[in-house]
């Protein structure tokens, strides 16, 4: 009985202690969305800087901030959040600076994405991936479809088959925005109301099946549960290529009105117990051909000008690498902050509860 | 004749509810031998999945770390559940209702609230002291104390069920408080002990949402691999791995029943 209480003691005590001595070690703590990583890339990693590198997954982003307030901010070395939420963690103090003189590699950047509007001067991002939620629907049931938003909100285009909009509020507000003409990033009061009722309206329509996220909507077209969805052209590439018989009706389309373009960034938390890693480790991604690699793994765009010449030739052209005019009509989601972001939050929860 | 009829009928319901409890079991078990890649069609019989599985780092260490915590967090809950069970035995007659009620609470708690509020206070911690910071100890700290009415629920009723006057016959022959324990409390509690660990055992290695919130970044277990691990859909792989975890409970299961029958039977 003793011995087995020593033994307890000593477990317990070890575990504590590990806890402590974590920090001594070479290790890299990387917080990522789930299946966005290659792993050999983490294996290259490791080898060139002889460390460890621990990777632990998210599936939504308020899942990430929940980790990161329980005590991950000193836990973490690089967070890959999308470009809404970088706003939202500069201004609460839960983000560094990255140190540009040991990131060299930020000259790769594509133009773009260099400066962009959530992180002026690029002092706290950097690049990841890139895409675009576009309109994905079955092509079989809606032969001529028109490249527009109205394949979900015109019911005098699609008025029996079933459909779902994105359980993001920002990109299903926005998508009716868009739809009724007042652009993807609108932010007025009215456009916001307007875009409101229409959700309303469409939600009430006999075949909405409801709010989905973007691959397991995806899945539900596949599966022919729906006929029309928002999802991601990278997640639609991937499924494409993995399973072409279920997918080969589906087709994914940037609609005329605009839409969505999203670009995740790492990012180092603010007590990130190896910031000097996590530079390196930034700077070790943006190299072109690494950056290159995890394109080509994750079947999305680089925001890695240098990385272009390796690209899959599939990744150059549409819907990955969507055509001048579509470019032109994509918009980042508005940075949402105080009072702003209190309103939104009503009308969205209003569209919900109705 | 009506009774015939309403015992055909609890038939039929025994093998409802056995289906509706075992056969989506059994067709994660199927999938997970599945020689392609889809969720959809069984294609032929393969072990390729579960030699994916081996291959895989991630995993292997979720599933140490799921068996590290579910044994340690088990043996401390025993240990402390045990006296707490004793404790509310021999001072049953004291108006402690409230006492009781107090410890059965997690019990009835939602997970979630359990969950959420272990990492609000282990934060809390953590700034003030810098101890504590979420890892496998704050999930041990948390497992155990979900754990612990579980075992002093079934030492309780363990002692309950016991005739009283054997506690006074060990003292009348003279035994010493720790003969007492040795030679009386410990063996007739054998039984209880085995299946409060393994039941032990088995909340802690099916528990999601409480190692959820209290993890960090070395200590995810199988069943928050197996949740970041889905965005996709679910892969054979993951197939395999439930499948893995189900023959592990049942192995508990069976060798919980067998312990304690050997117990009974000698």
């Amino acid at each position: 009985m003793t011995t087995n209480k020593l033994r307890f003691a000593v477990a317990i005590g070890s575990i504590l202690l590990a806890g402590a001595s974590q920090a001594e070690e070479k290790k890299l703590y990387l917080f990522n969305w789930t299946q966005y990583m290659d792993p050999e890339i983490i294996t290259a990693f490791e080898e060139k800087y002889g460390v460890e590198v621990v990777e632990n997954y998210y599936n939504s982003l308020p899942e990430m901030l929940a980790k990161l307030n329980a005590g991950g901010v000193s836990q973490y070395d690089i967070i890959v959040p999308s470009n809404y939420f970088v706003p939202r963690l500069i201004e609460t103090g839960m983000v560094q600076k990255i140190d540009k003189a040991k990131v060299p590699n930020l000259a790769n950047v594509a133009e773009q994405f260099s400066s962009p509007s959530f992180d002026p001067g690029a002092e706290y991002a950097a690049p990841y991936q890139w895409g675009v939620t576009g309109l994905v629907y079955n092509a079989s049931t809606f032969k001529d479809a028109p490249k527009s938003w109205s394949v979900l909100f015109d019911p005098a285009v699609n008025d029996a088959y079933p459909f779902s909009l994105m359980g993001d509020g920002q990109v299903s507000m926005g998508t009716a925005c868009a739809y009724l003409g007042h652009g993807y990033d609108c932010t007025d009061l009215d456009d916001w109301r307007e875009a409101a009722k229409l959700l309303i309206e469409t939600k009430h329509r006999d075949n909405f099946s409801g709010f989905s996220d973007g691959t397991p909507a995806l899945q539900q077209l596949a599966r022919k549960v729906t006929h029309g969805a928002l999802s991601y052209n990278g997640d639609y590439l991937f499924y494409l290529d993995e399973n072409p018989e279920s997918f080969s009706d589906i087709k994914f389309v940037i609609p005329d009105e605009g839409a969505e373009k999203w670009v995740d960034s790492m990012m180092i938390p603010a007590k990130a117990p190896h910031p000097e890693l996590a530079n390196a480790f930034i700077n070790f991604i943006l190299d072109a051909k690494v950056g290159a690699q995890l394109s080509n793994y994750n079947y999305y765009a680089s925001p890695n000008a240098a990385a272009a010449p390796y690209l899959d030739e599939v990744l150059t052209q549409p819907p990955i690498q969507p055509s001048e005019d579509d470019m032109a009509r994509l918009r980042f989601s508005p940075s949402l902050s105080g009072k702003q972001l209190q309103i939104f939050q009503q009308l969205w929860s209003e569209v919900q509860a109705r | 004749m009506k009774r015939s009829i309403f015992k055909k009928g609890l038939r039929g319901f025994w093998w409802l509810t056995i289906g509706f409890l075992y056969l989506p079991l059994i067709v994660v078990m199927l999938f997970s031998f599945n020689a392609s890649n889809s969720a959809a069609s069984f294609t032929g019989i393969s072990l390729r999945w579960y030699r994916r599985l081996l291959g895989n780092d991630a995993i292997l260490s979720a599933l140490s770390n799921s068996l590290l915590l579910a044994v340690i967090s088990s043996l401390v809950a025993l240990v402390i559940g045990c006296l707490i069970g004793y404790g509310m035995y021999r001072h049953r007659h004291r108006k402690l209702g409230w006492l009781i009620v107090l410890i059965y609470l997690p019990i009835v708690l939602p997970d979630i609230v359990f969950g959420i509020s272990e990492m609000t206070f282990f934060v809390k911690i953590n700034e003030l002291t810098g101890l504590l910071s979420p890892g496998l100890s704050t999930m041990i700290i948390a497992h155990v104390t979900f754990q612990i009415p579980f075992v002093a629920l079934i030492v309780y009723s363990r002692f309950v069920g016991l005739d009283p006057s054997l506690f006074e016959a060990a003292k009348d022959l003279y035994a010493t408080p720790r003969q007492r324990v040795q030679f009386f409390m410990l063996p007739t509690l054998k039984p209880a002990l085995i299946s409060a660990f393994f039941l032990s055992f088995t909340l802690s290695l099916d528990d999601f949402v409480i190692s959820f919130f209290t993890s960090g970044p070395e200590s995810a277990t199988l069943p928050i691999y197996i949740w970041s691990a889905i965005r996709k859909g679910v892969t054979p792989e993951i197939n395999a791995i439930a499948t893995l975890m189900m023959m592990a409970v049942a192995i508990a299961a069976i060798a919980s029943l067998w312990l304690s029958r050997r117990r009974t039977v000698s």
